[in-house]
């Protein structure tokens, strides 16, 4: 859609396009991406203040413009058009530039982050956001996106925890035995080549036979429609990541420190738990990081099979061809991969220290 | 080595020849089903359909992943490597599915928001071993290539490429595989390919199409594997 934003009556017209000229509200906005301009030539830490504040006036901006625009209705909803999308994608990406040439870690990113999300959060708060076409979307939902949040994080959690133990056992099986490592890692690795659309699909026939068997698991909700096939394909995809990382985790400590620790007398229980975990430990956290952010990603898929999440707002919105509710179902989801992963590498950078 | 290629290959093809036969195996598979076998579009349409997207979003992806790799990782060029890495962060942050669902409405149904969403994706995996493969050469061939009064084109031509070639191999095997699955995604936004059967199966409570879908995109998944692991051989598709 062209235009830097788009007006709608309501959510059922086609919405107009609205130039960034039109808009008194977004007038400023040309000082502030000057003054983060200016910025970038100052100091990283300086222009990721900058851009970041850009990026709330853009969303402040958005919102006042929308407000202005609506004259009073209530119903009527401004929502970013190319131009705006382009513009947020590019002060998100200068800030991210400007905070890696500070030399800022995971931590100093994951923090930067919060505070961006606080700002934002004071934002909607304080109704600023109010005629904005997503949070429109989001507010009439609201009982809706509450729900799709919290079966999205039970099904990713569903399909992670057993994914860990699990995953961490077959990884330590192929540590132990390198004989048969190449036979663990690599069924898992065929497991991932299998499309997780197709493998979905191919479950819910297993699980309608299994329920159709046995009543008892009937009666607790196991069906071939529903969460039990896409928690089980999920469950499938993570166990390479978890596997793999347990493998290199237990291999992570050089041989010296090993052989030092046999030296001063230490068993191999010993040695395993104050030499082998402790060095491994970041390793491992890697490979729950990558799991993590996949089974946000992969859930989504799942409501193909009538599993909940954000997946059932995104193919909701792709049915009834309304941007705004694909786009309340899709946003959420790379927030949470986005969340998880920044907050889970600052926690391996804590640990590698 | 070379039956990893053949035998997923030939299951494929096989599959792909005997479904449209086998409408009574699938009847007498699900009773409950009016009609048992997907004849909406020939299978090996669909086929050919969803192997044009992978191809067609193939190639600019190892153009784009292999230029912007080798860009990122010229002397210099520290600020290109950090966009290069700060893009590749983000975009694995988001599922392909989100990425073809937002593309919708710019864009509209059919195979464009697929071949968007698998532009983006299989790029990173080319550009993740391009900039890794070119890192890991040697300083010192580096040196002695220039020593030896080679010109910077000759140097990436002649040395980096060729010894970062499997690396960069590998990743088009990734890159393949994964196109492969989110072309069969590509369904839900309306695109025409393996993925059709499936999306049609569920939306009218057709198991026997699901099935039919499912089991082509997953061996057609396998054929691809297995035909890139003969250009990139000991690598497989999914090592992190």
């Amino acid at each position: 859609m062209a235009g830097f934003a788009v007006l709608a009556p309501n959510r059922i017209v086609p919405p107009r396009a609205v130039a960034l000229m039109d808009a008194d509200a977004f007038a400023w906005l040309l000082p502030a991406a000057a003054a983060a301009l200016g910025a970038a030539f100052l100091s990283g830490r300086a222009a990721a203040l900058a851009c970041g504040a850009a990026l709330a006036g853009l969303l402040a901006g958005l919102g006042a413009t929308g407000a202005a625009l609506a004259g009073g209705s209530t119903v009527a909803r401004l929502g970013p058009a190319a131009g705006a999308w382009v513009a947020a994608a590019a002060l998100l990406l200068a800030a991210r530039l400007a905070l890696g040439r500070a030399g800022a870690g995971a931590v100093a990113r994951a923090l930067a982050a919060a505070g961006f999300a606080a700002a934002l959060a004071a934002l909607l708060a304080a109704g600023l956001l109010d005629h904005v076409s997503l949070v429109r979307e989001a507010v009439a939902r609201g009982p809706e996106v509450r729900a799709a949040l919290a079966a999205h994080l039970g099904l990713s959690a569903a399909a992670l925890l057993p994914a860990l133990a699990i995953g961490a056992a077959l990884g330590a099986a192929a540590f132990a035995r390198p004989g048969a490592a190449p036979a663990i890692i690599g069924g898992l690795a065929a497991l991932q080549v299998i499309p997780a659309i197709a493998l979905f699909a191919l479950l819910i026939e297993p699980f309608a036979a299994l329920s159709r068997a046995v009543p008892l698991l009937r009666e607790v909700g196991l069906r071939g429609i529903g969460a039990a096939p896409a928690v089980f394909g999920v469950f499938l995809y993570l166990l390479l990541p978890v596997a793999a990382a347990t493998r290199a985790a237990l291999g992570a400590a050089p041989a010296a420190a090993v052989d030092a620790a046999r030296g001063m007398g230490f068993t191999p229980a010993q040695a395993l738990l104050r030499v082998r975990l402790p060095l491994g430990a970041p390793v491992f956290l890697g490979g729950v990081r990558t799991a993590s952010v996949q089974a946000v990603g992969l859930v989504t898929l799942g409501a193909l099979v009538g599993a909940g999440g954000f997946g059932v707002l995104m193919f909701q919105g792709l049915g009834q061809f309304a941007p705004d509710l694909i786009l309340l179902g899709a946003l959420p989801v790379a927030a949470l991969a986005l969340v998880l992963d920044a907050a889970l590498r600052a926690a391996e950078e804590g640990l590698a220290r | 080595m070379r039956a990893g290629a053949v035998v997923p290959l030939a299951l494929f093809a096989a599959a792909l020849l005997l479904l449209p036969a086998a409408g009574p195996v699938f009847g007498a598979l699900f009773p409950e089903v009016a009609e048992p076998l997907y004849r909406r579009e020939a299978f090996a349409a669909l086929a050919l359909n969803h192997a044009g997207l992978v191809l067609f979003s193939l190639l600019p992806a190892a153009a784009i992943g292999i230029g912007l790799g080798i860009a990122a990782t010229r002397p210099g060029a520290a600020e290109t490597r950090a966009v290069a890495d700060a893009l590749v962060g983000f975009a694995q942050a988001v599922p392909p599915v989100a990425v073809i669902a937002i593309a919708v409405p710019a864009v509209g149904f059919g195979a464009a928001p697929a071949l968007l969403a698998l532009v983006c994706y299989a790029t990173l995996p080319v550009l993740r071993a391009t900039t890794g493969a070119l890192a890991t050469v040697a300083p010192e061939v580096l040196d002695a290539a220039r020593g030896a009064g080679m010109t910077p084109r000759q140097v990436l031509f002649q040395v980096e490429l060729p010894l970062a070639a499997p690396p960069i191999l590998a990743g088009l095997r990734v890159a393949a595989v994964l196109a492969v699955a989110t072309a069969a995604v590509g369904a839900v936004a309306g695109a025409s390919c393996l993925g059709t059967p499936i999306i049609a199966g569920l939306v009218n409570g057709n198991p026997a199409w699901v099935v039919q879908g499912a089991l082509l995109a997953g061996l057609m998944a396998f054929a691809v594997d297995g035909l890139l692991g003969l250009l990139a051989p000991g690598v497989s598709a999914s090592s992190p």
